[in-house]
């Protein structure tokens, strides 16, 4: 990186002074610009390009910790990542490989030689790569595709970890599934998803435009439906032959149909396969009318559904429909299940006539229909895994209608009976296992602040803590923070509310084992709430063996001043004082925490200080009693002087004795 | 407790009847000898009838001592046949010698009790020191809180 890029240290996570940054960010670079970065020229070598964050934008973690995996592919190089000072303050700019030769798409349609034997190659080792650490693309777009040099014989994609997955996809690069919700809430999806967007993209480029035309959204979705997503993507573009096959192939609507690698390659290889037949599974024998329309298409009437809720009631209890059920569930175990899950079909069971049950039976119509479609609910329609991105967006924008859905749909057990109905219908979905963790978490946590910052923490890895107390420091991690507040401490007199709700929020997110901690902190005193802050910040430096935190020390020195102070003994006073002197100057949070555990040291002064009263009692009993006058009619002079005088008297005998016979 | 500020009555009364046994014991092996040592402890049996308070049985013990320490001599003397017992109590000399022991034990069970006291209150400014330094001690350590 070179030796001028100004780190965020030496400021403090204030905004860089003009000038401090000039020396490597260069002019603005619009064209590798994201929704969630700001790409500039690097001054000190122009074969790289800085890409600032969004810090309200949550990047793809998983991408970031993958990229030193990902092989062998054509993903611009991720050469390096710092926190820096720059034009918009103190954020994490990540230093990518430029590409050289320019757009590979410049609005005319590509030759077939020119896909066979580079673009495809290119795009497939790239797929390969990310699909084989578990990752997926999701931000393919001719816009993102690059000549690697100026000879134009290699390709390059770029980064799509700086903005949410599908966040800015083209609507048509969208299977039918994630084209239903909206961009924040596609979520990660899978590699089905990137080979669909391959077959669109390959449509868009031999024909040199968006497959989407002069249609709306809404009416190519529609006609992705009734048609299938290859009639409606290829519709009077005149592509045929052995390219028509590929795109059948990679635009099948059934997943499990859809081409991945191994096809495309073979296909590649010349190997002749016709993809399967369009079998069109969402097809309902019979037709429901609903809002003036008749629909025939499973996921639309989810849809319909959604957005006519009233309608809904008498649908889902007629007879026929539970027959219906019956018909589409995989098996008499699934049927029986989701008819309990259902809450119809089963006169035994109390239904829950709550507005809450009765949205919940709604949503688990909703994914009974569409099992691999987006989870609906009320005001929601998002993807399982887009959940993150989609609560992030909403709470930054404060939209509380859906904040509000979103919280019932997490703390009750509505979420885990859909994921219940997805699994059964449609099979287990590994990224939403982790989602349900992270959604049990959320329900045990929204007691406090309603949850709502936690949520947004723990559902977005890639977000950095939002707290004004550390100023603009730019914090990804419990260490970063620990830090940032170390050094605001240093630096400023003012007093550091560490008992900030984002700041406890990204710790509770960020890590798990400080949770009990932050959860004991409501309704606390300030003497309390200082106690636990203590022990909270020093089991985190504990855990992540931070080094010095002289400032932090320091600050919870003061804070404990006066209650050190209030110690009645004078010997543990002093040596605590003088301890906590010590630990302060070597910045050892963890000991402090040990050393003033100071509801301990207050029970055991108090005890110390009714044992020193007992004695102070006894001692002046006794004092008492030695100050008392003693005369010889005194009982115990007498006595003293009677047993005395008795061994006197048998001296004298045994004298009188010795006299008589020596 | 009516029993014990009667005890001195009660070791009397004890004291009289091994002083008979003994005298009854005696008669029958040195009669003169016998006759001596009554005579002789008769402050002491005076004293048991007359001795009460506290301690009375110690300072009753002090007083027999002593008593005895002056009759022992001439007892012996009689019973050896080196006197008899007609001359040591018609002798001047020997009662003074008797009588002279049992009042030496008096004296002391008089004197001790006022030595005692002044020993003992001598001892007590000692305690007292140190009780005082203790605790200041721990008002330093406590505050002055501590005493209230």
């Amino acid at each position: 990186m070179g030796a001028v890029a100004q780190k965020q240290e030496p400021d403090n996570g204030r905004t860089a002074p003009s000038g401090a940054y000039a020396e490597i960010f260069g002019e603005s670079l619009p064209e590798f610009d994201t929704v969630g970065g700001s790409a500039y020229a690097h001054l000190e070598d122009e074969k790289f390009y800085i890409l600032v964050q969004d810090r309200n934008v949550p990047f793809r973690k998983t991408i970031i910790d993958g990229y030193n995996r990902i092989k062998a592919s054509s993903l611009s190089d991720l050469r390096d990542t710092k926190i820096l000072n720059t034009p918009q303050g103190p954020a994490a700019c990540y230093i990518m490989q430029r590409p050289k030769g320019g757009k590979v798409f410049n609005g005319r349609p590509l030759g077939d030689r020119l896909l066979r034997s580079v673009l495809l190659p290119s795009i497939l080792s790239t797929f390969k790569s990310l699909h084989d650490e578990g990752l997926s693309y999701r931000f393919l777009s001719p816009d993102r595709i690059y000549y690697e040099t100026d000879q134009q014989d290699e390709i390059m994609l770029l980064e799509s970890f700086s903005v949410p997955p599908g966040l800015q996809m083209p609507f048509s690069y969208e299977s039918i599934a994630h084209g239903m919700v909206e961009p924040a809430a596609r979520g990660e999806g899978t590699e089905s998803d990137d080979y669909y967007a391959l077959g669109v993209l390959i449509t868009h480029l031999l024909t040199g435009r968006d497959p989407i035309g002069a249609r709306s959204e809404q009416s190519y979705q529609q006609a992705r439906m009734t048609q299938g997503s290859f009639a409606a993507c290829l519709s009077g573009n005149g592509i045929t032959g052995a390219v028509s096959a590929l795109l059948r192939g990679l635009l099948q609507d059934d997943v499990e149909q859809r081409w991945g690698h191994r096809d495309v390659m073979n296909w590649l290889n010349g190997e002749l396969r016709r993809a399967a037949p369009t079998n069109n599974t969402w097809f309902m024998p019979q037709p429901v009318s609903m809002a003036g329309r008749t629909i025939t298409d499973r996921r639309a009437l989810a849809a319909a559904l959604q957005a006519n809720p009233d309608a809904a009631d008498s649908l889902y209890k007629r007879k026929t429909t539970i027959q219906w059920v019956a018909q589409i569930a995989p098996g008499s175990e699934a049927h029986q299940a989701l008819a309990n899950l259902m809450d119809f079909g089963n006169t035994t069971k109390r239904v829950d006539t709550t507005v809450n049950g009765q949205d919940a039976v709604l949503s688990r119509f909703c994914s009974l229909l569409d099992p691999q479609g987006p989870v609906r609910f009320r005001s929601l329609c998002l993807m399982p895994d887009g959940v993150g991105p989609f609560f992030a967006a909403n709470y930054l924008q404060g939209n509380k209608e859906q904040l509000a859905d979103l919280k019932t749909l997490m703390s009750g057990n509505i979420w885990h009976g859909l994921m219940e109905i997805r699994a059964l219908m449609a099979g287990p979905e590994s990224q939403v296992d982790q989602m349900n963790a992270k959604v049990n978490w959320l329900k045990d946590a929204q007691h406090i602040n309603d949850g709502l910052e936690r949520a947004f923490y723990a559902l977005n890895e890639g977000l950095p803590c939002r707290t004004k107390e550390v100023g603009d420091a730019f914090v990804l991690t419990p260490p970063q923070l620990m830090r940032a507040i170390d050094k605001r401490c240093l630096q400023t007199t003012e007093g550091i509310k560490l008992d900030d709700k984002d700041l406890l929020a990204f710790l509770a997110a960020r890590s798990p084992n400080v949770r009990r901690y932050i959860l004991s902190l409501a309704n606390m005193k300030p003497d309390q709430k200082n106690g636990i802050l203590l022990k909270l910040f020093g089991e985190l430096h504990l855990h992540y063996g931070s080094p010095r935190l002289k400032g932090l020390a320091k600050l919870f020195q003061n804070r404990f001043r006066k209650r050190i102070n209030e110690l009645r003994s004078k010997t543990r006073r002093d040596l605590l004082i003088k301890r906590v002197g010590e630990v302060v100057e070597e910045g050892d949070v963890s000991t402090l925490a040990k050393l003033v555990n100071i509801d301990r040291l207050m029970a055991a002064d108090e005890r110390g200080l009714a044992q020193a009263r007992q004695k102070i009692k006894k001692l002046d009993r006794a004092m008492a009693f030695a100050s008392r006058s003693i005369s010889p009619a005194d009982p115990t002079a007498i006595a003293k002087a009677a047993q005395i005088s008795c061994y006197l008297g048998g001296f004298v005998v045994i004298g009188s004795l010795m006299f008589r016979f020596l | 407790m009516a029993r014990k500020q009667s005890g001195g009555m009660s070791s009397g009364g004890a004291s009289w009847i091994w002083y008979v046994l003994l005298i009854s014991m005696g008669l029958a092996v040195s009669p003169g000898a016998c006759m001596v040592f009554a005579a002789g402890m008769a402050p002491t049996m005076v004293a048991t009838i007359g001795l009460s308070g506290p301690s009375a049985g110690q300072r009753l013990l002090t007083m027999a001592c002593f008593n005895l320490a002056g009759v022992i001599p001439f007892v012996f003397n009689v019973f050896n046949g080196d006197d008899s017992a007609g001359t040591v109590l018609v002798d001047v000399f020997s009662w003074g010698v008797m009588l002279g022991a049992a009042g030496c034990g008096a004296m002391v069970n008089y004197v001790g009790p006022i030595i005692a006291a002044q020993v003992l209150t001598n001892m007590s400014m000692s305690d007292r020191e140190n009780i005082d330094k203790i605790r200041k001690k721990l008002i330093a350590e406590w505050g002055d809180a501590i005493t209230k």
